[in-house]
Formats: C-alpha cells, structure tokens, sequence
C-alpha cells in the first residue's frame, strides 16, 4: 500500500467503518510506516479538534429580521404592480376618450330633437372635453416627437410617465402600510 | 424536529402563511447562520448571507419537493449563495479594523477551566478554515457541524460522492500540514504559533 491510500483511508475511516480487508491493509501499512503514523496522529487531532467546534449563535432577533425582509420585498413587489396597473388603466381611459370625443360630436347633432338626451350627452360631452384637453396635449408631444424622426423619444416619454406614477404611488401608500406593520411587529 | 411538522409548515408557507415560514426559520436558523459563518468568516457578513438564504429559499419555497428534507434543501441553498459570495470577493476583504471589532461569537458558558483550551481549538477551527478554498471549507463544514454521510453532502453541493470523499481527504491533508508547521516551529505568526501550540500540548 501507497502512503497516498494509506493517508484516504485514515480520511475515509474518519467518517464511516472500513470494511474488513480495508481496515486490515490500513493497519499493516501504519505498523510499518513511521511518517503516516505521524500523519494519522496528526489527522486525528485535526478530526477530535473538529468533532468538538460549537455551532455559531445567530443574533436572538434573527428570525424577525428575517420576516420583516421578506415583508418589505412583498411590499416593494405589489407596489411595482399596482403602479404598472395603474400605468394601464391611465393609458386605457386616454385612449377610450380620446374615441369618445369624436364619436359624439355626431352624435349630439342628430339628438338634438331629444332634449333630455342631448342634456346628459352634453354633461358627458363637457367631462370629456375636460379629459379632451389632456388628450390634445398628449398628442401634441406624440406628433412632435414622431416628426422629429426619433420614436425613442416618444418610449422615453411612455418610461418617464410610468416612473413617475410609480414614485406617486410610492410616496403615496409606503408610509401608511409601513406604519401598520410596525404595530403589528410590536403586538407580536 | 419531525419531518411531518416540517411539510407541513413548508406546505403552509408555500401558500403564503408566514407564521408557518417563522417557525422554519426558527428551526433551521442555527445551522444556516453556522454555516454562512464558518464558511465566510464574519459574523455580520454571515447574518446577511443568512437572511439573504431565508429569502431566496422563500421565494423558491414552490420549487421544493416535500420528499426531500428541509434542511437538505435550506443547506443547499446558503452553500450555494455563500460560494458565490466568496467567488464575488475581490481581493482582501477585512481590514485590520474590522478583524478586530469583529463580534467574536461565544461558545455556550464553556467551564473556566475549558475556556482557555476551548479558545485555542477555536483559533485552530479559524485559521485552517480560512486556509481552505472555499470548496473544501463547505464539505468540511458539512461534515463536522451538520454530521452529515458522503451522500447527503454529495447532494447538497452538487458534487459526486467521489469528489466529496477527496476533498474532505485533501482538506484533512492540509488540516494536519498546518498541525506539522506549528510543531516545527515554522509557522511565521508568532501568535498563531503560541495559541495553537498551547492547545497542541493539552492535546496530548
């Protein structure tokens, strides 16, 4: 046997039984061989040194901490959400009215025997056309951006108005719900 | 800690019921938090890595297979996040400062009489630790802390069972080269030399 062997062996022993045969040669070998029973001895005080480490302590609130992470990642989360949503639905109500304002215009010049119908398309009208001036803004930047040969810009525009909704919605619910989880942490 | 409870809690969690997830955290913090530490060295380091553990593993907890054990699957998770950790450090990391404000993380009321000896194998626990590279330093940590066989710790590093049985073998050489260079006296830290060689003698 190999001092090499010899020296896996004595590793391998020190986890699990050898069997028999290996045992045996592992015997033989160290009988024989001065320099690896200096190594064995020493491998064996390394193993005992080992054997007795204690386990580190993690701080006493470690758990906690580690909730109150996972609670304010969750957080983060369904703000992004709920301002790409409301990204959505602002871009949707855009463009609904903006196909309102001209399907009424018709509308109500054909209605106008019908006094009490031309009244509400009229309060409608007059919400739309307050949206109406939004919408001509909107379109003004469109227009000019898609001249100016660069559409990139018009998408920077888009990122720009979805950033901004999100810090809204940031600014706007993170200290409330940050509040309620601070007193429920201390009733726990 | 049965392995019913456990499914149970994991199953609880999965569905997002974070009381469940607290007692697992609660449960297995004590070996995740010694194996980030023993494997990086420092103790506010390893609290984040640990934390940072519990976090991923509850993000993935869809992902775990209830016929697996929990601690297997957590294990792997930090070994994993702390071997990367360590792969991302560039260059030297502590600064003397820090070494020394370390918080040092005491052993449970060890007697008076032990405390010396007891501090002397934690040197030596330290200082061959730090010596092993990284992949090494995981088996040896599995093996001795976590009392795991070849096939578990195989498992949890991603590693054939070979692979593990030689590098607990290549980490044991190297253990026992740093016992021969303190007992020759070659040893170029003069208080490393003294600390080791007090629990040396003790030793025999």
């Amino acid at each position: 046997m190999r001092c090499q062997d010899a020296s896996e062996l004595l590793s391998q022993q020190m986890d699990c039984p050898l069997d028999e045969s290996e045992q045996h040669e592992l015997d033989t070998h160290l009988a024989e061989c001065e320099s690896c029973q200096h190594e064995a001895a020493l491998m064996r005080q390394a193993d005992t040194i080992y054997a007795h480490a204690k386990f580190a302590q993690p701080p006493p609130d470690f758990a906690n901490k580690v909730m109150e992470r996972i609670r304010q990642r969750k957080l983060r989360r369904s703000l992004l959400r709920g301002g790409l949503m409301i990204c959505g639905i602002s871009l949707l109500i855009v463009l609904g009215l903006g196909l309102l304002t001209l399907a009424f215009s018709p509308l109500l010049r054909s209605s106008a025997q019908y006094p009490s119908l031309a009244y509400i398309i009229n309060v409608l009208n007059g919400l739309v056309s307050i949206f109406h001036t939004f919408d001509y803004a909107i379109r003004l930047t469109f227009t000019a951006t898609a001249k100016s040969g660069f559409p990139f810009i018009m998408i920077g525009y888009l990122f720009l108005a979805i950033f901004l909704i999100v810090v809204w919605a940031r600014v706007l619910l993170v200290p409330k719900s940050g509040l309620s989880q601070v007193s429920e942490n201390r009733q726990e | 800690m049965s392995a019913e409870l456990e499914r149970e809690w994991a199953e609880a969690a999965a569905t997002g019921d974070e009381d469940a997830y607290a007692k697992l955290v609660e449960a297995y913090q004590l070996p995740v938090f010694n194996l980030a530490y023993r494997m990086l060295g420092n103790a506010n380091e390893a609290e984040d890595a640990a934390q940072e553990t519990f976090i991923r593993a509850y993000n993935r907890l869809h992902t775990y297979d209830p016929e697996r054990k929990f601690s297997s699957w957590i294990l792997s998770i930090a070994s994993h996040y702390c071997v990367d950790r360590l792969r991302r450090r560039r260059g030297p990391v502590l600064s003397m400062e820090e070494i020394m404000g370390q918080r040092w993380i005491p052993d449970e009321h060890p007697k008076p009489e032990d405390q010396a000896l007891q501090h002397e194998e934690h040197a030596f626990v330290r200082q061959t630790l730090e010596e092993l590279p990284a992949p090494y330093r995981l088996v040896i940590v599995l093996r001795y802390w976590n009392d795991l066989g070849y096939e578990e710790i195989a498992e949890i590093t991603n590693e054939t069972v070979s692979a593990v049985k030689s590098r607990l073998h290549r980490a044991r050489e190297m253990m026992s080269q740093h016992l021969r260079s303190i007992e020759s006296g070659t040893s170029t830290k003069k208080h490393e030399r003294r600390v080791t060689g007090n629990a040396l003698s003790r030793c025999f």
